[in-house]
């Protein structure tokens, strides 16, 4: 995977690698779809696909929940928050597709065929929402978005599948990214105060300097985090001065 | 007259040449599409994919005309797979109509190569399950149910078109991704079922 960033001087910028990290685990799994055969039952796959699922489905819940609300009602912006729900129900049908065959089920070319025609056509529709989201709503987040709400949501994204009471970058980002885009995560993630420290278990991408007066994520979104979904969406899009 | 057909057991067996040949032109078109670069134009893969195209539904209409013609006990077996055949006419026209309404025109960009690629990714699939289904159905019963003579009649209706041009025919096309064995098989066929050498012909059979 080619490391490809257009942008490098806002906090949202650490999106591209999150992303990146996203399609690695697509094209695993297509791998995995192509890869299947009279040998294999169908346990393996179903857990690289509900890790794929569970991670892209997080990724889009906190985008849903603290990055949508706080950008204007632009179609590009709904769009994408119906993109995300188009995926989860792409999902849901391999999912269901996939609990119909007893698992202990010998898999045949056809089944093969059957599973990897869904995966083309997630991986179709993956791939187009994060190059939409990346040409179209990340440019909206950078100018919308103070670099404190940048780096808020940024450490939700990071920590997502980690922890984020201890600071942990989700460990499947760092598994599917390339070392050279290891490297340009770390070299983003410390240039940031407001990013508090991340550290990043059994894979090594701690920050050298901690930040002497990051502020927590709890504080940084205390404002957001307090309000329903359906409230801030209001909020904001009833008071559209205040975003110039 | 050379007569051997091996590796095939029976003259119908020689449908296994037509579906190899069909494998490799789909999995050529996707192979195009991946190696379309980014602000280039589809016009590379247009010649694969018509190539495909035209080979597949000639195929397909040329065996449910055959079967009908000269098989009609065994007609309804063709009528199993009847529906996916249909399924992916109905898919190569689709892929015809984006290629030359959304895309043809068009320079490569990342988001229509991924979606020309899905495309075609899934008719190939289809592609073989079409395959798979009459090298499992309607192959047995035409290897046991026909004499080798009305197998050669249905040979020459799939693979020699007497009113086309010899490079127009099914034989023509597939003959260059016919390889080996399977490739002097197929000329000992078509010798047998032209009745002599024709000339036009194995020039446009000559090896790759």
């Amino acid at each position: 995977m080619t490391m490809d960033i257009t942008y490098y001087d806002s906090p949202i910028d650490v999106m591209y690698l999150i992303h990146n990290a996203l399609r690695a685990e697509a094209a695993g799994v297509t791998q995995r779809a192509r890869q299947l055969g009279t040998a294999n039952t169908l346990v393996a796959f179903a857990q690289a696909l509900h890790q794929w699922a569970s991670t892209l489905e997080e990724h889009a819940r906190i985008e849903d929940m603290y990055m949508t609300p706080l950008l204007p009602a632009r179609p590009v912006v709904q769009d994408n928050e119906v993109e995300h729900q188009r995926l989860t129900t792409l999902f849901r049908e391999l999912a269901s597709f996939l609990q119909e065959i007893p698992p202990q089920t010998s898999i045949t070319p056809r089944l093969q065929r059957q599973v990897l025609g869904h995966v083309i056509t997630l991986g179709v529709e993956h791939d187009n929402h994060l190059e939409s989201e990346e040409d179209l709503v990340l440019p909206l987040v950078r100018q919308r978005f103070s670099e404190d709400q940048q780096c808020a949501l940024v450490w939700r994204l990071v920590c997502a599948g980690g922890s984020q009471e201890a600071g942990t970058i989700g460990p499947w980002i760092t598994a599917a990214l390339t070392t050279a885009e290891q490297q340009a995560l770390t070299t983003l993630l410390a240039r940031w105060e407001a990013l508090p420290r991340l550290a990043s278990a059994p894979y090594s991408v701690v920050l050298e300097e901690s930040p002497s007066t990051a502020p927590t994520d709890a504080n940084l979104l205390k404002p957001v985090a307090s309000l329903e979904r359906g409230a801030m969406t209001r909020l904001w899009r009833g008071d559209r001065s205040c975003r110039g | 007259m050379p007569t051997d057909i091996a590796p095939l057991t029976s003259p119908i067996d020689a449908l296994c040449l037509i579906h190899n040949a069909l494998r490799t032109e789909a999995e050529r078109a996707e192979q195009t599409v991946e190696h379309l670069e980014v602000g280039s134009s589809f016009k590379a893969f247009q010649p694969a994919f018509y190539h495909w195209a035209l080979v597949l539904s000639t195929y397909m209409e040329a065996e449910e005309r055959a079967l009908t013609a000269l098989v009609p006990e065994v007609a309804h077996v063709w009528e199993t797979t009847a529906d996916t055949a249909r399924q992916l006419l109905e898919r190569l026209e689709a892929l015809q109509t984006y290629i030359q309404t959304e895309i043809g025109k068009t320079i490569v960009i990342a988001r229509t190569k991924r979606q020309l690629f899905g495309r075609v990714a899934l008719a190939r699939l289809l592609q073989e399950d079409l395959l798979e289904d009459v090298e499992a159905c309607l192959l047995p019963v035409l290897r046991t149910r026909l004499s080798e003579a009305r197998q050669w009649d249905l040979l020459r209706l799939l693979l020699i078109d007497q009113d086309a041009e010899p490079e127009d025919t099914m034989v023509a096309w597939i003959a260059p991704d016919v390889m080996g064995q399977e490739r002097r098989a197929l000329i000992t066929l078509t010798t047998r079922l032209i009745g002599a050498t024709s000339a036009a012909l194995f020039h446009a059979m000559s090896a790759p």
